[in-house]
């Protein structure tokens, strides 16, 4: 065997030792916890053939407390880069059987390397975590890592798209990773976030909480919002995401790619006609609104777990990617609070960076009162969700469909916050408030002086009457030109796509700044 | 012949008659063109992306 020979075999002999992490042991306790590999995981997620790993070798270099005995080639993170659907992607995959996937200096600096390379290329970056944390042994070498991580997903956000799926164990510090990034998928009784683990909290204040309680899938997705997905097993996981990057472009300056269909702009839907109830108070599902208007009825919902009265997702029309912003009429009257607009205003932000049009649906009657809204801080988290229409520049297309009172009204993509196609349809009321309200400050002195109650009922109907004939429809609105047209509701999906069409070579530009200071 | 020795219930009937009031009523709707006549392949730099970028303020 010549010396060549040998070298290509000790490198196949690296290789194939690289490849097995923590070794089969290790490999074999992941598969019985109901979890993959990294390099499963990846593998689900690329195109056959199209995976290249970068630093195989890498190890790290701690000395304390017997480190230097034991040494895995990678050390404990795949990293590289690939395609999915024929997109180049880059890619990071914590690997659980090498030090519990704990975070070295050598293993942030592997990352940090592929973030890099995907913002000097200008391709997405998906992470997908798995690890016990800090690498302890490593003292603040490890923490200088997770800052390092960290400040690259802020140079990305807003430049090229950065997914992070939870398959794991992801506590304390290492948090903020996927906090940073721009979508969260947290896989269903394997996976948990938290910044102090249930023994601390137990320590600290006493609170007895379960792991699942304190961090799950399913509280991340319903209760604080910082997962935007979840998936009962890590198949549907990465399915899910393989779809969601396809609504994505590669980066700020791309467009999203355009999926043909057979389902024509000029599709009209008798059924819209019909969908709004003559009582106002009455609710109906907007999701049958968005399936009529987008192509194919087919919706990637974000956050579907999470502040349910707004509703904001990923769709096609005429092919092109959009992202829906909806009111739910079905809860909570779709009325605006903290939490739904701390999702749509995420959403809009995204969405905007990213140029992907912005297609809103206003059904909403104000906000949500009380003390609890107050002090949670509902004006400054409202404003989030104006802030981000009223900065975006993207095509922005709304249709009011019911309700659009007041301040909510405002913060909806109305006209003056630079809405570009502003519809309603002529169930649409676009008001101060509405008139129950309304008759109560207008007339409130002179329903108090009638006594007998029966007239006093008959002069609220009538006043009531009275200010729906005169405010509760769209064309005070269109009169002064704050929408461009009132539309039948079943020819929505047509001047929706052609809205759209109109819009797509848009520019506008905002005043020079070095960023703007918007309400956190 | 009676409508009924067709049908064995009511369901037939209410769809027949939905389904004429619809053809009946179609003269109400506010009929659109349904083709967008705005062509996809005219190239223009116009709506370039980056010229959405935020844009540095100039010192003097």
């Amino acid at each position: 065997m010549s010396i060549q020979s040998k070298q290509i075999e000790e490198l196949v002999q690296r290789r194939a030792k690289a490849r097995l992490g923590g070794g089969q042991k290790r490999i074999d306790a992941q598969h019985e916890k109901g979890k993959l590999t990294a390099r499963e995981r990846l593998a689900l997620l690329l195109d056959e053939g199209s995976f290249e790993e970068f630093d195989m070798f890498v190890q790290h270099r701690c000395t304390n407390f017997g480190m230097d005995a034991t040494h895995t080639d990678g050390d404990g993170v795949v990293t590289g880069q690939g395609t999915v659907d024929g997109r180049l992607v880059f890619v990071y995959a914590q690997d659980f059987t090498v030090n519990g996937g704990s975070l070295s200096k050598t293993m942030s600096e592997k990352i940090c390397k592929v973030m890099d390379t995907a913002l000097k290329v200008g391709a997405p970056v998906i992470g997908m975590n798995d690890s016990g944390g800090a690498r302890i042994q490593e003292g603040i070498d490890s923490l200088a890592g997770y800052g390092e991580i960290f400040e690259r997903n802020i140079l990305c956000s807003g430049v090229i798209p950065q997914i992070s799926l939870i398959m794991g164990p992801c506590a304390g510090g290492a948090v903020y990773s996927p906090a940073l990034t721009d979508f969260t998928l947290m896989v269903d009784k394997t996976s948990y976030m938290f910044l102090t683990g249930p023994a601390v909290v137990k320590s600290v204040t006493g609170e007895v909480v379960s792991q699942e309680e304190l961090g799950g899938s399913r509280v991340h997705a319903s209760k604080s919002g910082v997962a935007h997905f979840t998936a009962e097993t890590e198949e549907d996981a990465i399915a899910r995401i393989k779809c969601l990057l396809s609504y994505l472009p590669q980066n700020n300056l791309g467009s999203s790619p355009v999926r043909p269909t057979n389902d024509p702009v000029s599709r009209t839907d008798d059924a819209l006609n019909s969908i709004v109830p003559d009582n106002p108070n009455k609710a109906y599902d907007m999701y049958a609104v968005i399936r009529s208007v987008v192509d194919d009825g087919e919706f990637l919902e974000i956050h579907r777990d999470f502040a349910r009265n707004i509703v904001v997702g990923f769709a096609h029309v005429g092919g092109r990617s959009v992202g829906v912003v909806a009111n739910q009429p079905g809860v909570l009257a779709g009325v605006l609070d903290i939490n739904a607009s701390r999702k749509g205003a995420r959403f809009v932000r995204f969405c905007d960076a990213f140029n992907i049009p912005l297609l809103t649906l206003v059904d909403v009657p104000g906000f949500l009162c009380g003390t609890q809204q107050e002090y949670g801080g509902v004006i400054s988290n409202g404003a989030k969700l104006l802030y981000a229409y009223g900065e975006a520049t993207v095509p922005k297309v709304t249709v009011t469909l019911r309700k659009s009172y007041g301040g909510a009204h405002i913060v909806m993509s109305c006209k003056q916050l630079r809405g570009d196609i502003n519809y309603a349809w002529p169930s649409a009321n676009i008001a101060v408030m509405g008139a129950d309200g309304a008759v109560g400050v207008l007339y409130g002195k002179e329903i108090k002086a009638e006594e007998d109650p029966e007239k006093q009922a008959a002069l609220i109907d009538r006043k009531k009457q009275e200010y729906n004939d005169l405010f509760c429809n769209p064309y005070q609105a269109a009169q002064k030109g704050y929408i461009e047209d009132v539309i039948e509701p079943r020819n929505t999906r047509f001047r929706v796509a052609r809205a759209f069409e109109v819009l797509e070579g848009k520019r506008q530009e905002i005043p020079a700044k070095k960023h703007d200071n918007m309400p956190l | 012949m009676a409508l009924d020795d067709y049908t064995s219930g009511g369901d037939e009937v209410a769809a027949i008659a939905a389904a004429l009031h619809l053809y009946m009523s179609d003269s109400v709707h506010d009929v659109e063109p349904g083709i967008i006549t705005i062509r996809r392949d005219i190239p223009s730099n116009w709506g370039d992306k980056s010229l959405n970028l935020r844009k540095k303020p100039l010192a003097k």
